[in-house]
């Protein structure tokens, strides 16, 4: 009676013995992030499709407010704002290398002008935004948090970009639409596929 | 003998505060008087209870709306109600410019923004007073008459025109810092109705003042003759067994607390503000960049056409929400 009583015993000993060294047993190359103790933060409307790339200029922003529409109009703003200065530092860049390649006797009058068509470009292009992704979450203290990416196609702020320089009769002369446009795809192509 | 004395001097001292305590409260001297009402107005306030037919959000969409204000004879209920069911009318052409700041100073963990915009408005409409068709009226339990204003194209006679003229403008600002916030909304609006033939009309001023989520002022002019609303509180609610979508009704919905024309103004102007805002479509940005510090300024304006249009509206818990659809034309 003793012996079999042992005998269960230690085979009770065995199997939690074997169960207890099982997680050892686990590659150190697998480790989770729940191991470590990392939590992954999952933003809103950011990720590698709500980024800038060739085809489009993208900017994600985050607006809040105690008030639900306050919170997207916010959020509204730090993107367009965002989207502005990210297009006209590119637009900036295109006209920079276009210069290099072209020989005009008054540059400093015409860099001026350019100055000008980018400035004017770009305050009139925005009105041609589209919101690609919109979520308006609820804090724990009460607040709204907005967050939305919008989007603007590069076509656009080319085709907006001839017409103006098209016009512009000190640019008349010398604008060479197919040279620009080259210019213009490679610097957004610099940005990302 | 000594207990007789120590209860007069405590009845004595008792009626002392009381009085000091009275004294300010009616003079007004609170610290934050419009949270904490006077000892005049408590004792005056009117609460009532109305109820909303089924058909007051279903005829929003085939009509114009105008609700008077609760506590007007029946003769000016129907006139101020008739010209805010024009002023909808008027909504329909209208022109808006506005701008936007938003500051924001992020500094670590502390942040510090200040978010402004004001949008002005101008409306307006020119229409044959016979084509105006009054389709349905509801007086409601609450006092306040509702009226549904059709246009109707068969019944146009010439030279009987009636104009309306509207101003609006709505502000909004939001400052947050050291952890609080604080919002100040105020809506003022004018609308003037003239009738050219006859040389008269009626004059309607609104000015309400909200802030965080309260009401802090409102003010209505008739005629130049004021209305007073402040002291009746009113409670709503649909009769039962209305079907209504009450989507965003509890989130962004406005506090009908202080009249339905009150709460659907307010709920309308706020929602249309985001609607123009999209169009603020000038942008400028001004920031600062160093270690943990940022600052920065966008400025957004913008100067357009647009027409809007009730679409429908709900109600629960006594929030009020309207659904719109605006338009924007394009501006030469």
């Amino acid at each position: 009676m003793k012996a079999n009583f042992l005998k269960v015993s230690s085979t009770f000993l065995f199997v939690g013995a074997l169960a207890m060294m099982m997680p050892s047993c686990k590659s150190a190359k697998s480790v989770s992030a729940r191991d470590t103790g990392d939590i992954e933060i999952l933003i809103p409307c950011t990720g590698s499709e709500y980024q800038t790339n060739a085809k489009a200029f993208r900017y994600s922003a985050m607006g809040e407010s105690m008030d639900q529409m306050t919170a997207k109009k916010k959020a509204m703003s730090e993107a367009r704002a965002g989207l502005a200065a990210a297009i006209g530092t590119k637009v900036n860049s295109v006209f920079d290398n276009y210069l290099k390649d072209v020989n005009y006797n008054n540059k400093e009058e015409l860099m001026k002008n350019y100055e000008g068509i980018t400035r004017e470009t770009i305050t009139q292009n925005l009105s041609g935004t589209i919101v690609i992704c919109e979520k308006m979450m609820l804090t724990k203290a009460g607040t709204y948090k907005s967050y939305v990416c919008l989007e603007l196609g590069g076509g656009e702020i080319l085709q907006s970009l001839n017409n103006k320089m098209s016009n512009n009769e000190m640019l008349k002369v010398d604008y060479n639409y197919e040279k620009f446009k080259k210019t213009f795809d490679e610097e957004l192509n610099k940005t990302g596929n | 003998m000594s207990m007789r004395r120590f209860l007069l001097i405590f009845q004595g001292l008792f009626l002392f505060i009381l009085s000091s305590a009275f004294s300010q409260t009616k003079l007004g001297e609170t610290n934050d008087n419009s949270s904490v009402p006077n000892q005049e107005s408590i004792s005056s306030i009117i609460a009532l209870k109305s109820t909303l037919p089924c058909n007051y959000f279903s005829n929003i969409s085939s009509s114009f709306i105008g609700v008077s204000d609760v506590g007007v004879d029946s003769v000016t209920a129907r006139k101020q109600a008739y010209l805010r069911a024009m002023s909808m009318i008027a909504l329909r052409n209208g022109l808006a410019r506005g701008m936007s700041d938003f500051f924001n100073d992020t500094n670590g963990n502390q942040i510090s923004s200040n978010y402004e915009e004001l949008c002005e408005l101008k409306t307006y409409c020119n229409l044959p007073v016979t084509g105006l068709k009054v389709s349905d009226s509801i007086w409601l339990k609450s006092g306040e008459l509702v009226l549904f204003v059709t246009l109707d194209s068969t019944n146009v006679r010439r030279f009987e025109r009636v104009n309306l003229n509207s101003s609006i403008s709505i502000y909004y600002k939001e400052n947050e810092s050291d952890g609080s916030r604080k919002i100040i909304n105020k809506i003022s609006l004018e609308n003037k109705l003239f009738y050219p033939c006859r040389e008269t009309g009626h004059t309607e001023k609104l000015t309400y003042i909200v802030g965080n989520n309260r009401w802090l002022s409102k003010e209505t002019f008739f005629d130049d003759k004021k209305i007073e609303t402040d002291r009746y509180k009113i409670f709503y609610e649909l009769l039962a067994g209305c079907a209504i979508d009450s989507t965003g009704c509890k989130e962004a919905g406005s506090n009908a607390v202080d009249g339905l024309w009150y709460a659907m103004m307010n709920n309308l102007y706020r929602q249309l503000s985001a609607q123009l805002k999209e169009q603020f479509v000038k942008v400028k940005k001004v920031g600062d960049k160093y270690q943990d510090k940022l600052v920065s300024l966008n400025r957004e304006s913008g100067y357009f056409k647009f027409g809007c249009v009730l679409l429908d509206g709900a109600l629960v818990d006594n929030k009020l929400v309207t659904r719109i659809k605006t338009e924007f034309p394009s501006t030469k």
